[in-house]
């Protein structure tokens, strides 16, 4: 089931979805206007941010307003017991077995890269499992509205507790499709119903 | 309340195969902070430098982390003309495009080097990818007005899906 997005503010656009519990507000869009040199509008903008209230399957973000230049993300999540894997992605679609996915991920004592892969987009190593505890990420997209161009994706992680201790990144390549990025859905990777109560996400535009 | 998060300008290849460099110059000193972001593509393999005030001494010192290809490299540049930036194994496809990150946290203190912190990653659909990470010191007092970012080669362009944002940080 879909949570009906609550929208707010002056984004009517935006779309933030669950299949189970969580809030989300859209705060801001303040428009396509785009900043001439010296124009001291505030750039960054929140675009959405979604919280969940209880063990969550999915987080989906669609209809992203295309008036930004670069997407930025700030995750806090944690995985349901015994559930310590990957943080993933998928760009304008939530299907699975398209071998157009690359990645390169490191915690700078191992280094892993996928190369056309049908695998999930792995956002760094695994997160934690236990709560309280909880792993962050912040990650980037530049250019997601160019319509004919693969989109990359930057993510740094940091996980302390005794299931996942890391410090990594990841520099995902989705050759999927060139178009414009509409929608982005995140999820656990060992499967539906493993992302935890707490586990937030926020969506930024730089304009 | 002040904006804190500023575009100040944004730089773009718009004609395939006439330039191998794109810069920010006349830097307003208004800000704090200075965040590069964007997306390069090369179209050839070799190295990409940043350079500073269009200095191009031996005065870019740096610390640099490297994931490429499933192995680590660990090595620090000093005194190196440019910064670190390496494009390794590119291919001449669209599929060759990298992210870039570049945080310079006191780019108008005269009485200090200047540092950075920078990020880039290059997954693409070619054999090796690439994560590179470091720590940038610029040693020069001077603040920084131009900020340059280029391939090694001169004789090499920047694709026309180059794209850069330069934005400045106001602490508030």
């Amino acid at each position: 089931m879909s949570l009906p997005a609550r929208l707010l503010g002056a984004n009517p656009s935006i779309q933030v979805s669950t299949l189970l519990s969580g809030s989300l507000s859209t705060p801001s869009a303040k428009g396509a206007k785009v900043p001439e040199f010296g124009d001291f509008s505030d750039a960054y903008e929140t675009i959405a941010t979604f919280t969940a209230t209880s063990t969550t399957n999915q987080i989906q973000f669609s209809s992203i307003p295309q008036t930004y230049r670069h997407l930025h993300f700030r995750i806090v999540a944690r995985g349901v017991p015994g559930a310590n894997s990957s943080m993933v992605f998928y760009v304008n679609t939530s299907s699975s077995g398209t071998t157009n996915r690359s990645s390169a991920r490191s915690n700078f004592t191992s280094s892993t890269q996928q190369i056309k892969s049908s695998t999930p987009q792995y956002m760094g190593m695994d997160m934690t499992a236990t709560s309280p505890a909880l792993t962050i990420w912040e990650g980037w997209c530049s250019g997601y509205t160019d319509s004919n161009t693969y989109k990359q994706f930057t993510w740094r992680m940091g996980s302390q507790n005794s299931d996942s201790n890391e410090f990594s990144y990841s520099s995902n390549f989705y050759g999927v499709t060139q178009d414009p990025i509409t929608q982005l859905t995140f999820y656990h990777n060992s499967g539906p119903n493993n992302l935890a109560a707490g586990t937030m996400i926020t969506m930024f535009g730089l304009k | 309340m002040p904006a804190t998060y500023t575009l100040i300008s944004t730089a773009e290849v718009t004609t395939a195969g006439t330039t191998n460099a794109l810069s920010f110059s006349s830097i307003p000193s208004t800000y704090d902070s200075l965040e590069l972001i964007g997306t390069i593509e090369h179209t050839s393999s070799g190295a990409g430098k940043i350079t500073i005030n269009n200095d191009s001494a031996s005065n870019y010192f740096s610390r640099i982390d490297d994931a490429v290809g499933g192995s680590i490299y660990r090595y620090a540049n000093t005194g190196s003309a440019g910064g670190p930036f390496t494009y390794p194994s590119a291919t001449n496809t669209q599929s060759s495009t990298a992210f870039i990150k570049l945080l310079f946290t006191n780019y108008k203190d005269t009485n200090n080097h200047k540092v950075a912190l920078f990020y880039y990653g290059q997954p693409t659909n070619a054999t090796t990818k690439c994560l590179e990470l470091a720590g940038i010191r610029y040693a020069s007092t001077s603040a920084i007005s131009t900020i340059t970012i280029a391939d090694n080669n001169v004789s090499t362009y920047l694709g026309t899906k180059t794209k850069l944002s330069l934005y400045g940080i106001v602490n508030s």
